[in-house]
């Protein structure tokens, strides 16, 4: 047996060691982007989430299917999902229930198929319809209706894409609609407005406390000076 | 021979190996899905070329301690691999009864952290729903998964939840509350009302954000445009400051050790228990069990450790942001620490040193980063460690409902008025914004390494060889 002496064996080590670095990153760098990204951001702190909660699909990959979700959820839509989903994924691709859905009165592990159009059933809609199981049904896809059109004002971001909001004439209540105002921003706006009198231009939020360029960045095309 | 010899990574820093192997399986087979054996193979090659390197003058009890921390290693990242890989819980209905533990706005909802006998659930409320953190809440409805993100960049509910203990939502048909819990919750939910309803904006505000965990939103933006958002976040900052306070209050005390350990708790769980409280709280544990058998503390290990007991508890922490830019910020102080720099050296370095380290990650995930963070928290870690304690002080009349208290907490108002601006000026100075790029990367992670080698026991010869890896890596894989 070979007996290393002590500064051979500093090397040793010290040569093995960078050896098993390098080759760490090595194969980190033949093995990227080899696979599929599942590319989950760290989570954002609270202040984002509740902004950034709402996504929409992106572009079509192959083995995707093309849903179109209505009704009580967060965003309402034309969605991918993976060939084979269940009512359930293209639910929550649509970013799940809003909170007036009646979650019982749909088959969330029903099958689904391409180019479904499934919608959701508010509270006591299902009951007073008697039709609660064929809302949930599949049903063919609707001809020139497209995910933007059907989006109602309950998801904040799209709020702002159909209709403005009126930062000289909105209440602090109103305002809480737009992404990252909470009551006490609302207020501060409010306030400001009725001391300053009113915005002149959109740019004008930037001088109430507490609303920055990047939070106005999110807010520019989501509200307007006049109706 | 100098006795830097004789200082290795196994004997220094040994958490540091474990930690790194579980960062490094975490990122490759929970974020880029890379199979399991090649995950497992490259923290480990990680790991055990980082002690290799580090360690300039081997002996026996190295190998001993090698072998107990490489079987360690080996479990927990099967447990990581478990938890990340299990899947989503299948839908079912849910009728439970549990306590609160947080209600938020959510869009223009309401979600409360709810924890059952059965787990703990994420209840989708309406924004008028009045249900308040402390409440026991009775709940029925479906339970279902999170939503998960869909782009690389995009904000994932599913591992925010994840991160926070929560095993899915719940699509609620009926929820009532049935009383309030005695719980640290009911006294957050408390404490939170006395301190919006007594004290002046600015000084509730720093009060909701260090004894309750709660974001003022005037005060999240203003801080986020100087740079300095984890003024607001509860972190080691904080345990550090609260520690300080008990230490000098219960000095003569004889159990003082025990008193302010259960008082480090007290007040992390009072404050959200976020993970970076978390962490500080066990690291002081760890200090404080060092000083009980006599050993002298480690900050940098015990950080190490910290980080790698709550990776342990609960793998889904590593993609919470929090976690993520406390670890790397205390570990680049904890690592300046140990170094053999001047104590003023040491302090002049600690802010910037702090920023570089996690100036990566939050530029990745924010977009850009304000370069008045350099200045503004060269003088806002001081200015703050000084204003928190005189604030709580200051605020306390006033909370206690003494007459003249208003008066007090006006002294307090005015400081943080005072901090208002020159923070202001400082961005006027400093208008600057660095967006996440390559060259960041790879300024930022040959110096990081250098310095955690430097902590590890490292000699400078091979802390500036590690270093010229990481350089070359990063190169390589940008």
């Amino acid at each position: 047996m070979i007996r290393l002496e002590d500064g051979a064996k500093k090397w040793a080590l010290g040569i093995g060691g960078a050896a098993c670095l390098i080759a760490a990153f090595l194969l980190v760098s033949a093995f990227h982007g080899n696979f599929a990204d599942k590319g989950p951001a760290p989570v954002a702190p609270d202040e984002f989430a509740e902004d950034r909660g709402q996504g929409q699909a992106s572009g079509r990959e192959d083995g995707k299917w093309v849903v179109y979700v209505t009704g009580a959820v967060m965003s309402p839509g034309v969605y991918e999902v993976p060939a084979g989903s269940r009512v359930l994924d293209a639910v929550a691709g649509a970013g799940g229930f809003s909170s007036n859905a009646d979650p019982e009165a749909i088959n969330l592990a029903e099958r689904i198929e391409d180019e479904a159009h499934i919608k959701v059933p508010r509270k006591g809609e299902a009951k007073a319809q008697g039709e609660a199981s064929q809302a949930a049904r599949p049903s063919g896809v609707q001809a020139g209706t497209s995910g933007a059109a059907a989006r109602p004002a309950a998801s904040s971001k799209q709020a702002g894409a159909s209709a403005r909001i009126n930062i000289n004439r909105a209440t602090a209540d109103e305002m809480l609609a737009l992404p990252g105002i909470g009551p006490k921003l609302s207020q501060a706006i409010v306030s400001y407005r009725e001391q300053n009198g009113p915005f002149a231009t959109p740019e004008g939020l930037m001088e109430v406390r507490g609303i920055g360029a990047k939070r106005f960045e999110s807010l520019k095309d989501l509200v307007s000076v006049k109706d | 021979m100098s006795p830097s010899m004789y200082r290795t990574p196994l004997s220094e820093v040994p958490a540091f190996l474990p930690l790194l192997s579980f960062s490094i399986f975490s990122a490759l087979f929970g974020t880029y899905a890379y199979p399991f054996p090649a995950a497992f193979i490259i923290s480990l090659l990680a790991s055990v070329g980082w002690a290799a390197l580090g360690t300039g003058h081997p002996n026996r009890s190295s190998l001993q301690v090698s072998a107990v921390l490489l079987v360690l290693t080996f479990l927990g990242l099967f447990y990581i691999s478990f938890v990340i890989s299990r899947g989503d819980e299948p839908p079912r209905t849910v009728h439970e009864r549990g306590t609160v533990l947080s209600a938020r706005k959510w869009g223009r909802e309401a979600s409360a952290l709810v924890k059952s006998a059965s787990g703990v659930f994420v209840l989708r409320l309406d924004a008028g729903s009045g249900i308040r953190t402390g409440d026991v809440v009775e709940f029925s409805g479906v339970s279902v998964p999170f939503k998960r993100a869909r782009a690389s960049r995009e904000f994932d509910e599913r591992l925010y939840w994840l991160a926070k203990g929560a095993s899915s939502a719940v699509q609620v048909s009926s929820c009532k509350a049935a009383g309030r819990s005695l719980g640290p919750a009911a006294w957050r939910d408390s404490l939170s009302r006395r301190i919006s309803e007594v004290l002046p904006p600015r000084t509730a505000g720093y009060a909701l954000a260090s004894l309750t965990g709660e974001r003022d939103e005037i005060l999240s933006e203003l801080h986020r445009s100087v740079g300095t958002s984890h003024i607001l976040a509860v972190s080691g900052f904080h345990v550090g400051i609260a520690f300080a306070v008990c230490w000098f209050f219960m000095k003569r005390f004889r159990f003082r050790l025990y008193a302010i350990s259960a008082a480090i708790w007290l007040y992390v769980l009072l404050a959200g228990a976020s993970p970076s409280s978390l962490r500080a709280a066990f690291m002081i544990e760890i200090m404080i069990a060092g000083r009980v058998v006599g050993r002298l503390g480690n900050g940098f290990n015990s950080a190490c450790a910290a980080g790698s007991a709550m990776l342990l508890a609960n793998p889904w922490l590593f993609w919470d942001i929090g976690w993520r830019l406390s670890m790397l910020a205390v570990l680049a102080i904890t690592a300046l620490a140990r170094s053999e720099l001047s104590r003023p050296v040491k302090a002049a370095l600690a802010s910037p040193l702090a920023w570089l380290a996690t100036s990566v990650q939050a530029a990745w995930t924010f977009g850009s980063v304000p370069l008045a963070g350099l200045a503004a928290n060269f003088l806002s870690l001081p200015a703050f460690a000084i204003l928190f304690p005189v604030s709580w002080i200051l605020s306390l009349p006033a909370l206690l409902g003494i007459p003249g208290g208003s008066a007090a907490s006006a002294v307090a108002e005015f400081l943080f008025e005072r901090w208002e601006v020159l923070s202001l000026n400082i961005l006027v100075l400093f208008p600057w914004e660095t967006s996440f790029s390559n060259w960041l990367v790879l300024l930022c992670a040959p110096a990081l390494t250098y310095f955690f080698a430097g902590a590890s026991g490292f000699s400078q010869t091979r802390a500036a060889f590690a270093s010229g890896i990481s350089l070359a890596g990063v190169f390589l894989l940008l």
